[in-house]
């Protein structure tokens, strides 16, 4: 391995230590069998790799298991949103020559953390490789498990073949969740349109009077809706939904460096302050 | 590189404090089962003999303890006959995973709950992208 692979590999080594971040991955490859792909001008192969991102993620890196037949090895990576279960519009692309980008590895690293490239919930997107040159060729070595699904392309992705599952292209992809904060619903707000009124009052009595189960109409919790609930609703109305509390506790605060240092904290003693409470690990 | 979670939080209560909001508190909470573990390098105070540290933190730290008989209610776990003065079992009570951030607001009241796990607050790492520092940063000004 020469410097400057040794270098790459501990600059991005905190990031891919990182397997919480890690939410794709073929696992590395048994063997050196794979995808060969080529492009003679009019023929060739590409393939595409198909994954799943189930939370809104911002992409971090990619390992890709793949060697240079020839050399140079000129390479588009593609990733691609999911077309009918197709590769299909492009999201981003990189130029690689991958006989350059090895460094005597069965894998070459894509690092994208300055790149703000999103992905969205709930949807698969796929990665994709073409050779660009009719002197290019290179190995995309087999997943270890058959178990992915993937396409592959005679045309540099004018047409793909039907998806298949099987040994895809090996991979690894790393994203960063986004936060979605959740507060949880608001009580009483029966028409969901964000605020608790007299049109709320008005939809739970009809329910009330009809007998209708309406989501969130069962103010007091009690496994029916009537003028019991229409009572809770209005008392939301006039004095607020009551809060949740959670239970206290009192501990010794060790950090010398604090302010609260050697005295006795928690959610009490910060009444008045908005707090947050950090659940780690020490060590 | 990537920093650790508590040390971005302690980032931020400064940030915060500098910015006016000086009624914010950030205090960490050790598990229970972690009560072994060194803490010196989550509070930094020797941020030359720890890795992760980039500075002493000034937040305050604290150790959870078990209350064995899980009834809820806090008895005499140091044995000494009197009721104790530290009582808790916060991660039980407050049914916590490893790395989760609760918000109270001024009164005291639970607002909501994130898992730093998965959520990366650094923006020095990819929080520019995600944006997920300004989102706990705003959540906390929301309440301020």
């Amino acid at each position: 391995m020469n410097l400057k692979a040794i270098i790459l590999l501990l600059a991005i080594s905190p990031l891919l230590g990182q397997d919480r971040s890690l939410v794709f991955t073929t696992g590395s490859p048994s063997g050196n069998d794979g995808f060969m792909i080529q492009h003679d001008g009019s023929t060739g192969q590409s393939v595409s790799d198909r994954f799943y991102i189930e939370s809104d993620m911002v992409l971090e890196a990619l390992k890709i298991y793949a060697s240079n037949i020839s050399e140079p090895a000129n390479a588009t990576i593609i990733l691609q949103a999911d077309n009918n279960n197709s590769p299909g519009e492009e999201i981003y692309s990189w130029q690689v020559d991958i006989s350059e980008e090895t460094h005597g590895n069965n894998y070459f690293l894509i690092i994208t953390t300055d790149l703000c490239i999103y992905l969205d919930e709930d949807n698969f997107y796929w990665l994709t490789i073409h050779a660009n040159d009719s002197d290019s060729q290179i190995t995309w070595f087999y997943s270890n498990n058959a178990t992915f699904p993937y396409s592959t392309s005679n045309d540099l992705g004018s047409n793909w073949a039907e998806t298949t599952t099987g040994q895809c292209g090996a991979l690894s992809i790393w994203a960063e969740y986004i936060y979605e904060v959740e507060t949880g619903d608001l009580i009483g707000d029966i028409n969901g349109d964000g605020a608790v009124n007299i049109l709320d009052i008005v939809m739970l009595a009809n329910a009330a009077l009809s007998g209708d189960n309406l989501p969130g109409g069962d103010i007091n919790g009690d496994g029916s809706i009537n003028i019991l609930d229409i009572v809770g609703l209005v008392n939301i109305i006039l004095n607020g939904a009551p809060a949740e509390q959670l239970s206290e506790w009192l501990y010794e605060d060790i950090n010398e460096n604090s302010d609260f240092f050697a005295q006795m904290i928690g959610p009490e003693v910060f009444n008045g302050n908005v707090s947050l409470y950090y659940f780690g690990k020490a060590g | 590189m990537c920093r650790h979670r508590f040390g971005v939080l302690n980032d931020m209560f400064l940030e915060l404090q500098s910015e006016g909001y000086t009624e914010v508190n950030i205090s960490g909470i050790n598990g229970f089962q972690y009560i072994d573990n060194d803490y010196h390098c989550m509070v930094c105070d020797d941020p030359d003999g720890c890795s992760n540290c980039d500075g002493i933190r000034v937040l305050p730290w604290v150790q959870d303890i078990d209350d064995d008989d899980g009834d809820g209610v806090w008895d005499d776990e140091d044995g000494d006959g009197e009721p104790d003065v530290t009582y808790g079992d916060v991660w039980e009570d407050w049914e916590i995973t490893l790395r989760d951030l609760i918000f109270l607001d001024r009164e005291g009241n639970y607002i909501t709950r994130l898992n730093l796990t998965s959520f990366n607050p650094d923006p020095t790492a990819l929080g520019e992208c995600t944006g997920n520092y300004d989102t706990i940063k705003d959540l906390i000004i929301s309440l301020y």
